[in-house]
């Protein structure tokens, strides 16, 4: 155990031969996150309206306004100005249409996700005239939302970058760590010592543990005070990342095996990160997308990790179809991973010719 | 002529021996693509059970309605019924496996034909904000078809569009250029880190500070270099664009190489920059490669800046990325000529002269001084 532990200590010594290389790996996804909840999509959209002359137009920009959560903010924000020009993304003018009055919109160069956005949130308006003329005929939708409160999308985005933060920091780093005792000649080291390679590789391993869930931990702190929302339980949070970070770590070990070089370490690393949270729920939680999506997300460590989150930021509502199966899957692939990469290592530091 | 010429086959057999770096603006530009491609080029109709209770006609007419309203986005219905009995329903949708559950009630169609304030429950799932605004909007184009299904007077105010074109775009063609104009990025960043890798690790910068020669040879055919496998990387990703998606710049091509060239020229001074004068090389390697990806996040990857201006942070307008992605997605995928294309142009000429004035200035400088 003492060796365990001072190996784990030069280990954790090493970040100062590669200091800005940590800070980069591990605030990476928190800058990014600031920046981004800063851009991100808010379901308020500005919509341009000719001025209009008569008393229905009038009336259709005050529906405008009306469109909206009842629990939460306007979805529509009616822009008037004087004269149609090319400028705009959008622009409704009041005409007729074969002696029909019609809310016209017309669009710029954009693309379908916004053209939709852009007609639901008309129809929606003009759907608040149609009922009130329709009057005690018109249809009532009572809404029953799945939980007491909406709850801002930065919070899901942030939820589902914590895992990204913890992979990032730990496949960069133990990829670069790993190629740099290749580069720097240093494994001739770990081939000659006796001590056993298991313990080399835990100390490592817990190494980038610790550094995953530091930066894991940074993202979630700026996640709590960018939104005000905490889990329920912190530790949790801490516990369902470990086996994500793990893989991680794995990886990124492998990659520094493989390829001994850092800069591809780097590549394997960052592609094998971004694609794990695209494809990992990062967007969204994978039931809401198509069928195809959603078996191969469910397939990547991320899916799993954020369904088992879910609950601790969302009012202990759980979302993971199937909890059992789910924590076997994340073993199962921590096991695999732990057991390549001690044949890796066996085979590519300890008995390479030289 | 002839030493720059031995030095530009100098550096390409260097370029030669790292084949998985050279393609860094391949690999991550196109598993970042599938990602996207999967996550919004498929159906993405919201799944959601439907019970109906209603004794009379109408519950059954606004059923049949959903399959009728379809979205732009993926030109499939907005809404995905699912089979299921009650038990099933509510349970899934419990455990989110489904989006939501509308109840029809029993007395429906006598509302309605009694004109009796008929109702209907829609159960819904808000774990985000936008999600919970599709469901509001989205049921208000079922309600505006259904009305019109069963015959209810017009509505006071029609409702008609137009788009610019015969066909629309759809959200995963312009995030493709957003990779496009990231491989290019990376593509430029990775291959000028391949020249200068070398050079770094092997203190070949010494000789570097001591040549007597300007410095412009070694650092000429490094930027060319990086360049056109910058531009390279991006025109790859361009027929990968056209044999999946469909889109080609045709005519435009030499505008579209034009002006990523212009973004690649801006990216390379900067790993130079890192590459050839950073202390702590792979720092700079990855705090180039992370920073782009950051550019591509907050610079119009995702969604036309044209479009999201007011949303667009003043960080994104430092990097020529933000100016260059608009015109390029008119030149492919609308395959028209950017109405701001002059002011675009210059724009990238002034990001791309300084970054190489002050990369090559400062690259130069602290070579002669450090080596």
């Amino acid at each position: 155990m003492r060796r365990y532990l001072l190996l784990l200590l030069n280990d954790l010594k090493l970040s100062r031969t590669a200091l800005v290389v940590h800070l980069i790996a591990v605030l990476q996804p928190t800058l990014m996150y600031v920046l981004m909840s800063v851009i991100m999509v808010i379901p308020t959209f500005d919509m341009v309206v000719v001025q209009p002359q008569t008393e229905l137009g009038g009336d259709l920009v005050d529906a405008m306004e009306e469109v909206g959560s009842p629990i939460g903010p306007n979805y529509i924000n009616p822009i008037l100005i004087t004269e149609a020009d090319t400028d705009h993304r959008q622009v409704i003018d009041i005409v007729y249409l074969d002696g029909i009055p019609t809310a016209y919109q017309r669009y710029g160069y954009i693309d379908s996700n916004l053209v939709k956005n852009l007609r639901n949130r008309l129809t929606a308006a003009l759907l608040v005239l149609w009922n009130r003329e329709l009057g005690s005929q018109a249809i009532l939708v009572n809404e029953h939302p799945w939980l007491p409160q909406e709850v801002p999308y930065t919070v899901y985005f942030g939820m589902a970058m914590i895992p990204l933060a913890a992979y990032l920091a730990s496949a960069l780093i133990g990829g670069y760590l790993m190629a740099q005792e290749f580069e720097r000649g240093t494994i001739l080291e770990y081939r000659l010592c006796p001590t056993p390679y298991q313990l080399l590789l835990a100390a490592k391993i817990t190494r980038l543990l610790l550094t995953g869930l530091a930066a894991a931990a940074i993202l979630y702190i700026t996640l709590g005070v960018v939104t005000g929302v905490w889990a329920s339980s912190t530790l949790a949070v801490f516990v369902i990342l470990l086996p994500l970070t793990l893989i991680a770590a794995c990886i990124g070990l492998l990659a520094g095996l493989l390829t001994q070089s850092s800069l591809p370490s780097f590549l394997i690393g960052l592609a094998s990160a971004f694609a794990f949270w695209l494809m990992g729920s990062g967007f969204g939680l994978a039931a809401g997308f198509s069928p195809v999506f959603e078996r191969i997300s469910r397939l990547i460590p991320n899916t799993p990790v954020i369904e088992m989150l879910f609950p601790y930021f969302y009012f202990d509502r759980e979302v993971a179809s199937n909890p059992t199966i789910v924590q076997i899957q994340l073993t199962g692939y921590c096991l695999v991973l732990l057991i390549l990469i001690a044949a890796v290592y066996r085979r590519r530091v300890l008995t390479m010719q030289r | 002529m002839k030493r720059l010429w031995i030095i530009f086959k100098t550096e390409f057999n260097v370029w030669k021996h790292d084949p998985i770096t050279a393609l860094g603006g391949v690999i991550p530009c196109l598993f970042i693509l599938t990602a996207f491609a999967l996550l919004f080029g498929g159906r993405l109709s919201f799944k959601i059970a439907l019970i109906n209770h209603d004794q009379g006609e109408y519950g059954q007419v606004l059923m049949d309605t959903f399959d009728e309203v379809i979205s732009p986005l993926d030109q499939e219905p907005y809404y995905a019924i699912q089979q299921m009995n009650e038990v099933q329903a509510w349970r899934a949708f419990e455990e989110y496996r489904i989006e939501g559950v509308w109840v029809i009630s029993e007395d429906f169609s006598k509302r309605i034909e009694l004109g009796d304030h008929p109702e209907i429950d829609m159960h819904f799932m808000n774990y985000n904000d936008d999600r919970a605004k599709n469901h509001r909007i989205y049921s208000a184009e079922v309600l505006w078809q259904f009305y019109q299904n069963i015959g209810q007077p017009g509505p006071p105010l029609a409702m008609s569009e137009e788009y610019p074109l015969p066909e629309m775009v759809d959200w995963v063609s312009i995030i493709s250029i957003g990779i496009v104009l990231l491989s290019v990025t990376l593509g430029s960043i990775f291959n000028m880190f391949i020249l200068t890798y070398k050079a770094q690790t092997g203190k070949i910068t010494l000789e570097f500070g001591l040549s007597p020669r300007s410095l412009a040879w070694v650092l000429l055919p490094k930027t060319l270099l990086a360049l056109l496998f910058g531009i390279m990387t991006g025109t790859i990703f361009l027929i990968i664009i056209r044999v999946w998606l469909g889109f080609w710049p045709g005519v435009y091509l030499w505008t579209v190489w034009l002006l990523v060239g212009l973004v690649a020229v801006f990216w390379t001074q900067v790993a130079l920059v890192f590459g050839l004068v950073a202390s702590n090389y792979m720092a700079g390697a990855i705090g180039a490669v992370l920073g782009a990806m950051i550019v591509f996040f907050i610079g119009g990857g995702l969604s036309m800046v044209r479009a999201h201006k007011d949303v667009v942070t003043w960080i994104a307008w430092l990097f020529p990325n933000t100016y260059a992605v608009d015109p390029i997605r008119d030149l492919v995928l609308f395959n028209t000529w950017p109405v701001d294309f002059w002011q675009v142009l210059i724009t990238l000429i002034v990001f791309a002269g300084a970054a190489l004035l002050i990369g090559s200035t400062f690259s130069v400088r602290k070579l002669r001084r450090l080596g």
